[in-house]
């Protein structure tokens, strides 16, 4: 099981074998989907900011991105429209970097101790952590349909199944989430 | 009900027109998945609230299901909400 600690103006991980992988994995799965359906491809954001799209574009149809890359506006399709043509690569470059931070950190010269991966993030690296899990934990949320009531999902779901295997997937990474917020606040 | 006959003059263009001194809000959205902590921890983030001010707007979304969280011109909210969505909230703006 792993640890999440504070050092000085850093958060210290201490992540298992095969938390590593799972993570990995995950923040793979949610940038790949990022760079899918209505993605102009892999660009730098700056790259974006310069070649925008000449319309506005509509919302994704998978459900998982329409949550990654909401509507901006409620009751304004030509508006959310614009704001997608002018924000829609920029967002979606952003949210990669974040999962490609946790990427190649987990990839990266992490030490170890105790059969783990121990890994250091500086507070900026740690924030982008917090943003990719986000993405993580939408990514899995809206595919398992989640609801507030996380503790009826879990009585409700056959032990065993895969719905079963994949909420405690969501759950561990929402406890990964909720003790680095911890730690980056100082709470 | 009735209008005043000096409003009928006005072409209906000028009705659908912005009114430029009402403020644009950005708004949060409650979600099933978004931590109570980490929203908190985004709203001192993006908008440099304390954290009993965070705390508070998180309990309204938490609660009420919305809260406006920052107010302004139309291009501000703009672009608080594209920081709010990198930031993986549900927001949206609206003119107040």
């Amino acid at each position: 099981m792993g640890s999440v600690r504070r050092r000085g103006g850093a958060v210290r991980l201490g992540l298992d074998d095969s938390e590593v992988v799972l993570l990995a994995s995950l923040a793979a799965q949610v940038k790949q989907l990022l760079g899918g359906e209505g993605s102009a491809g892999p660009v730098d954001p700056m790259e974006a900011m310069l070649a925008l799209p000449p319309e506005a574009i509509e919302p994704p149809q998978d459900p998982v991105l329409a949550r990654l890359l909401p509507n901006a506006y409620r009751d304004d399709d030509a508006a959310a429209g614009e704001f997608r043509r002018l924000m829609d690569s920029d967002l979606r470059a952003q949210k990669c970097l974040a999962l490609q931070q946790v990427i190649d950190d987990l990839a990266g010269a992490g030490g170890r101790k105790g059969g783990q991966l121990r890994l250091e993030l500086p507070e900026a690296a740690a924030e982008r952590w917090l943003y990719a899990l986000t993405d993580v934990r939408l990514a899995l949320g809206t595919t398992l349909g989640v609801t507030e009531d996380m503790d009826e999902e879990r009585r409700s779901a056959e032990p065993g199944s895969s719905r079963h295997l994949q909420l405690g997937v969501y759950d561990w990474v929402t406890w990964l989430q909720d003790a680095m917020v911890r730690a980056v606040t100082g709470g | 009900m009735t209008a005043p006959t000096i409003e009928r003059s006005r072409s209906p263009k000028a009705f659908e027109a912005e009114e430029p001194d009402k403020p644009w809000v950005a708004i949060v959205w409650n979600d099933p998945v978004n931590l109570m902590s980490y929203v908190t921890w985004v709203f001192q983030k993006l908008f440099g609230y304390s954290r009993d001010k965070a705390t508070e707007l998180m309990l309204d979304v938490h609660h009420k299901g919305r809260a406006a969280v920052s107010s302004g011109s139309r291009e501000q909210m703009e672009n608080d909400v594209a920081r709010l969505h990198a930031a993986g909230l549900w927001a949206t703006l609206q003119q107040d």
